[in-house]
């Protein structure tokens, strides 16, 4: 809760600061966004409908980066040199690439490679889920590696073959610590989907710019679109933290005994 | 029973050939390579002119017939130094704000607190508009810093233009420089913080004990042990701030992704100018980890 | 403790070098186990015991040499390492039993995913098997609640499941604390007194006289002594093991 109070002070303090930057001569407007008036409540709503988009685009993105980010994460953790060369050169070059340069690259790019076009909303996603699979493989293969080599052991002396050791034991242990890291990626791609505003998908931060044209009133509603994603991003966190708590018990009610 | 065996080197390893899964993979990576080529080959009629990277890459000058720098050198320049200043910048505020974080008072920890729960709660590119949008066109105008660059002597611009770009696009690089140092500076303060608070009670405590002063307990005990815990993610936050450079192209700031952008345009060739664009990236960013994994073994060895 | 010299052979370890890196764990190792017989592997620690067991279920390969079980080779050839592996039972120093699973649950995954049993039969058998090392009533706990010496337990439950005729102990009682070294000590003399083929590596030098057939003395990496017990603990004929006895026995 403390998080979310300090959050909300901090928004004050920079509507404040800002409103200062213009010499303390800024004449606020906020009659733009105004619930009072009729045009400020139609701004009000054409801002809000971006976050169907923004939490679309994150939701689609995270799904296929998880797929992709295991698919990629259990070559580096085979004996065989070669998958663990060739994942670790995927995690390598999609790590180093920026976003936006990916975005780029698969919205005007794609369309001439494969002859189709794909809407704003798909290539996004591609785009979204191809940087990310990078960063989730990493996690992956993290959680993969803090499991006890005790453990692959003994699945390997009781005869399990590769499929069951990593179904009945591997993943079910590492996907408690795999969550929460997973969790915050999915934060972060609430946050990154911003970049698809470049692109012309209308989420939330291209519904502002937008607004921004015909109002002329960006102080107001910049500090409008900053709240709404401070509140976004502060429910998914606190789910991210709920999910976290229970994994950490979980995780302590199995380990209690064995690391003493 | 043992057998004397008396061969104490280690056999050539017979694994290292390639096996059936071996060839597959390759096969199949071939495959997909193939694939593509051929569709932008064939499929696409898609005309490949890796001239457009050199030819923008490196140019003439008409006036002096001398080699200079053409858009997308001129672009990767602006990008290193964003890199440099946004670093340098970044660094302060981080360590400022992360022993404020640290801090026994209320006030530091709060000011320090909002700042960094604010930058890494709203999108990367939210805060490059806000931050280009009031500093920019707001603060930086009442500075003079334009008027004071047109007056300066011609050395001295000789050094600006060389530390931060085009005399008539300063302005706008010091808007740029602001935005990312701001941007980075909340994660190195997280980082700073961490580092700081890593070093264990027990090690204050002996500090204290002794009656070391507040500043010496910093410099002697706690900053060299939380330098070793922080350079690594510094080192990637680093590798970071050089990907997010790459924002400041939306508010019209010519780095490496903004003249990218203007080529592809210009020419209409996508793949190359954008493969291009994120082979640089690419070397720069591996660059630097392979630099920072070899320093940090040495560092590691070193210890030892 | 009587053995026939007839019995086939179970485990055939010939000529067999390990490197880790530059280090020559295993040189030369030569060992034959018969059906039956319960074979004791002592030596100082770093002198490749664990290696040399590790090798025989494969959890390490092994560079050069040849390891047949029950006359299939050791290969990297999935087929028959599948094959060998459900043959040949192993318990680890540090249990490594599944913590996300009950106990039951333990003892029935590999015969049901393995063997392809079904759960009532698996269920059944892992019952009998749990009573069998005495830990029936905690079926339905989770491995954290047990104590280490519950734990060793159900890991020897465990790897009887699969019905071995070969069990491998990697110093089994080293992790426990002395008071519960005897309850798991107990169940093993239990399991060689019903003839299972048994490779042990441990230090508790009593359990190896009660019921060892053959003791193997390793140093550096090598197989310095391999003896009938009585003329192990008689008289070694080496000097580092009459060192090492020694040694351990002054305690």
């Amino acid at each position: 809760m403390s998080l979310s109070i300090r959050n909300l002070l901090a928004v004050l303090a920079l509507t404040l600061v800002l409103g200062g930057c213009g010499g303390g001569s800024y004449v606020w407007g906020w009659y733009v966004l105004s619930p009072k008036l009729p045009k400020g409540q139609d701004n009000l709503l054409f801002l809000l409908s971006g976050v169907g988009y923004t939490v679309a685009v994150a939701l689609c993105a995270i799904a296929i980066s998880v797929v992709l980010g295991l698919l990629i994460a259990l070559p580096t953790l085979s004996t065989n040199r070669y998958a663990r060369a060739v994942s670790r050169t995927y995690v390598e070059i999609l790590r180093s690439v920026p976003m936006l340069v990916m975005v780029l690259w698969v919205y005007y790019g794609l369309p001439v490679l494969f002859n189709v076009s794909p809407g704003v909303f798909t290539a996004g996603v591609i785009a979204l889920a191809l940087c990310d699979s990078a960063f989730e493989a990493e996690i992956f293969r993290a959680g993969i590696q803090s499991i006890d080599r005790g453990q692959r052991e003994a699945a390997d002396a009781l005869g399990l073959s590769y499929v069951d050791k990593m179904r009945y034991i591997v993943l079910p242990q590492a996907i408690r610590r795999v969550l929460p890291p997973l969790g915050n990626q999915f934060v972060y791609m609430l946050k990154t989907s911003s970049l698809l505003s470049v692109i012309g998908l209308t989420e939330l931060t291209r519904r502002a710019n937008e607004l921004i044209v015909t109002e002329y009133r960006p102080l107001e509603i910049y500090s409008f679109l900053v709240l709404e994603y401070l509140v976004l991003i502060m429910i998914a966190s606190w789910l991210v933290r709920r999910l976290e708590r229970r994994m950490a018990a979980a995780d302590r009610q199995f380990q209690a005994k064995n690391n003493s | 029973m043992s057998l004397t065996h008396t061969a104490n080197r280690r056999p050539a390893k017979a694994r290292r050939r390639l096996g059936a899964l071996d060839l597959a993979l390759l096969a199949a990576l071939a495959a997909v390579c193939v694939y593509t080529a051929l569709r932008i080959e064939n499929g696409l009629n898609y005309r490949w002119d890796w001239r457009v990277v050199t030819t923008f890459l490196i140019k003439t000058d008409p006036a002096t017939g001398r080699i200079a720098p053409n858009l997308l050198l001129e672009g990767l320049f602006t990008t290193l130094r964003l890199a440099f200043w946004g670093l340098a910048f970044a660094a302060l505020i981080g360590v400022v704000m992360g022993v404020a974080r640290t801090s026994k008072r209320l006030l530091p920890r709060l000011i320090s607190g909002a700042y960094v729960m604010l930058v890494r709660n709203i999108p990367p590119l939210v805060f490059v508009f806000i931050v280009v949008f009031f500093i920019g066109s707001q603060i930086l105008p009442v500075l003079g810093i334009s008027q004071a660059v047109s007056e300066a002597s011609p050395t001295s611009r000789w050094w600006l233009s060389l530390l931060f770009g085009q005399p008539a696009l300063i302005e706008n690089f010091v808007a740029g420089v602001f935005c990312l140092a701001l941007f980075s500076g909340a994660y190195v303060a997280e980082i700073v913080r961490a580092g700081i608070q890593s070093v264990s009670k027990n090690q204050i405590e002996a500090g204290d004990s002794l009656g070391l002063s507040r500043i010496d307990l910093m410099r002697f005990i706690i900053i060299p042990q939380a330098l070793r815990n922080v350079l690594p993610p510094l080192a990637n936050q680093f590798i970071q701030l050089i990907k997010d450079s790459s924002l400041v192209s939306l508010v019209s700031i010519q780095e490496l992704t903004f003249m990218a952008q203007d080529i592809q345009v210009l020419t209409n060739k996508v793949f190359e100018v954008l493969l291009f664009t994120g082979a640089v990236y690419f070397v720069i960013c591996y660059g630097l980890s392979l630099i920072f994994s070899a320093l940090e073994r040495r560092a590691a060895s070193a210890r030892r | 403790m009587s053995l026939s010299a007839t019995a086939p052979i179970m485990i055939d370890v010939r000529g067999v070098n390990k490197w880790f890196g530059d280090f020559h764990a295993l040189k030369g190792v030569s060992l034959q186990v018969r059906s039956g017989e319960k074979v004791i592997v002592c030596g100082p620690s770093g002198s490749g015991k664990s290696t040399m067991i590790r090798c025989i279920n494969r959890l390490e390969p092994h560079d050069e040499g040849h390891i047949f079980v029950e006359g299939i080779e050791l290969t990297d050839e999935v087929r028959n390492l599948a094959a060998i592996r459900s043959e040949v039972g192993m318990v680890f120093q540090q249990f490594n039993l599944f913590p996300h699973m009950t106990v039951l649950d333990n003892l029935v995954l590999a015969p049901m995913r393995v063997r392809g049993s079904s759960r009532r039969d698996a269920e059944e058998q892992a019952m009998h098997y749990l009573t069998r090392v005495r830990i029936a009533e905690q079926a339905k706990k989770y491995p954290a609640q047990l104590s280490g010496g519950q734990q060793q337990r159900v890991a020897i439950a465990r790897a009887l499941c699969m019905k071995p005729k070969v069990l491998l102990f990697d110093e089994p009682t080293s992790a426990l604390d002395p008071e519960m070294i005897s309850e798991v000590l107990d169940v093993m003399v239990g399991l060689a007194r019903d003839g299972m083929t048994m490779i042990c590596v441990t230090h508790e030098m009593g359990f190896a006289r009660q019921v060892a057939d053959t003791m193997v003395f390793m140093d550096h990496g090598e197989i310095v002594e391999i003896a009938p017990t009585q003329d192990f603990f008689a008289a070694p004929k080496s000097e580092r093991a009459k060192l090492f006895l020694s040694q351990i026995l002054a305690h």
